[in-house]
């Protein structure tokens, strides 16, 4: 089993990892836009029925939005570094991404991109995530399975979407959908979306071979994808699922337009050992440096 | 119903061998009840949102590539009528961040589907006219940027993409489908 024994520290560097790719999102996002937008279109979404109907005609203003978002950048750096009170911080990111996401699919669609970093951030909020790597005092929590669990929860929810994407695809439409022109349409309709992206979709929907490589590599991901749980448990199986989802995430770029780059991260930092073998990467990096030193 | 049965039991089915793991186990019954209740919670509402696949942000359906797709596929195209005569093409991720421009590239292409399948006028042009206010937005977002050549309106136009050519054509002539008016600013 994966996370079996977790120190504070790998917390930790998964708290700063998390944040750090929100900040990469949100920082530069023209979140205030939507401000703009026609109010006709703005159908609240999900949790966010919650809001009183008449608060939205002050939420949904430039200067409010703008201020949120900088209030979210704010409280995405106080976690990240795990500066006290980490907890508060860290629930008002949870909070606060909560309504950004929310908004921002309230004026277009509902779709799940982002949702399992945000995940990620629900469980670090409630963790004792800032023990280690962080820049307030380190404290230790009196149960140290409680970092070992905050790894699993957030790997099982990191898994249980992609096993959920493809029973969806088994149960409610194959085998036609790998064996028809669904694919090939989506690599039409999707890498057009955007006149500046990738071409690379309308270019290989012409070449039967490579199309013919593409619908058995669409069987094979999302075999993957059904069996992703299976990452927890079985290192031969990671290897397997990594071989196989981190080209698929990376051809979605250039054939769809479409690169869930924090999921490939994510993945790295909650369904790899990776923190055992830190220790020996410091210390190779120590012996190397020191050849250097005179 | 059945669907979803079946799809709730692949889930179960493969999230077993890690529910029933030793390590798993022992993990998780030496932490806090709160964290128990937590963790299952939140695994639970990931899976109940998916298979649910209602009203349920933030725990959703996650149905990416999950239909079959008939027929050819259609690509819509956006392009600013300038003040000075000339035209540019309006693409909303050289005005918005990427994760904005990907939402509102996506609405407008859905707005145009939506307002295809749209079985009453009514319904059409209500949601021509919001889909006609959404392209005015980007369009006064292209003025703040290009102030001295701002865009007047906002020619829509339709490519269908043959994914089997017909007589040697890999798709349609562009069709024009509607103009949206771009309000100008008061100086």
């Amino acid at each position: 089993m994966i996370h079996a024994n977790v120190r504070p520290q790998t917390l930790g560097m998964v708290r700063v990892i998390v944040f750090a790719i929100w900040l990469a999102k949100i920082v530069p996002d023209t979140f205030s836009f939507l401000a703009e937008m026609p109010r006709s279109i703005f159908k609240p979404v999900g949790i966010l029925r919650l809001v009183p109907h008449g608060m939205w005609d002050w939420i949904l203003t430039a200067d409010v939005l703008s201020t949120m978002k900088w209030l979210l950048v704010l409280c995405l750096v106080y976690a990240a570094l795990g500066l006290r009170p980490y907890r508060l911080a860290a629930i008002a990111s949870a909070v606060l991404l909560t309504l950004h996401q929310g908004i921002e699919r309230s004026f277009t669609f509902v779709n799940h991109q982002d949702l399992a970093a945000l995940f990620c951030v629900y469980v670090l909020a409630f963790a004792p995530a800032a023990d280690g790597f962080a820049l307030s005092e380190p404290t230790h929590s009196r149960m140290p399975q409680a970092y070992a669990a905050a790894m699993m929860t957030m790997a099982f929810a990191l898994v249980l979407p992609y096993a959920s994407i493809a029973a969806f695809r088994f149960v409610h439409s194959a085998p036609d959908i790998f064996l028809d022109d669904s694919l090939r349409f989506w690599f039409v309709s999707l890498s057009g979306l955007d006149p500046d992206g990738w071409h690379f979709g309308e270019w290989i929907i012409r070449r039967s071979r490579l199309m013919m490589i593409a619908k058995a590599g669409f069987v094979v991901t999302t075999c993957c994808e059904l069996l992703s749980p299976l990452c927890l448990v079985s290192a031969r199986f990671r290897l397997i699922w990594f071989a196989v989802l981190v080209p698929f995430h990376i051809l979605c770029l250039f054939l769809l337009n479409i690169f869930f780059w924090e999921n490939i991260l994510l993945s790295l930092a909650l369904l790899t050992p990776w923190y055992d073998k830190l220790p020996a990467w410091f210390a190779a990096l120590r012996q190397r440096v020191q050849t250097f030193l005179p | 119903m059945l669907t979803t049965l079946l799809q709730a039991v692949l889930i179960v089915g493969v999230a077993l061998p890690v529910l029933l793991n030793r390590s798993f186990r022992r993990t998780f019954a030496s932490v806090k009840r709160s964290t128990r209740w937590f963790s299952a919670s939140l695994w639970l509402l990931i899976v109940v949102g998916h298979l649910a696949a209602r009203n349920t942000f933030p725990f959703v359906g996650w149905m990416m590539y999950g239909s079959v797709e008939k027929g050819d596929p259609a690509l819509y195209r956006y392009t600013a009528l300038l003040r000075s005569g000339t035209s540019t093409e309006l693409v909303p991720s050289r005005l918005l961040s990427a994760m904005m421009a990907d939402r509102v590239s996506s609405k407008l292409y859905r707005q145009i589907v939506a307002l295809h399948a749209a079985s009453d006028t009514a319904q059409q042009r209500a949601l021509l006219m919001q889909h006609k206010e959404t392209l005015a937005t980007l369009g006064r977002r292209y003025n703040e940027m290009h102030p001295n050549d701002p865009a007047r309106s906002i020619i829509v136009s339709k490519v269908v993409v043959y994914l089997h050519p017909r007589a040697g054509q890999y798709s349609s002539a562009p069709a024009f489908l509607w103009e949206a008016i771009v309000p100008q600013e008061e100086k």
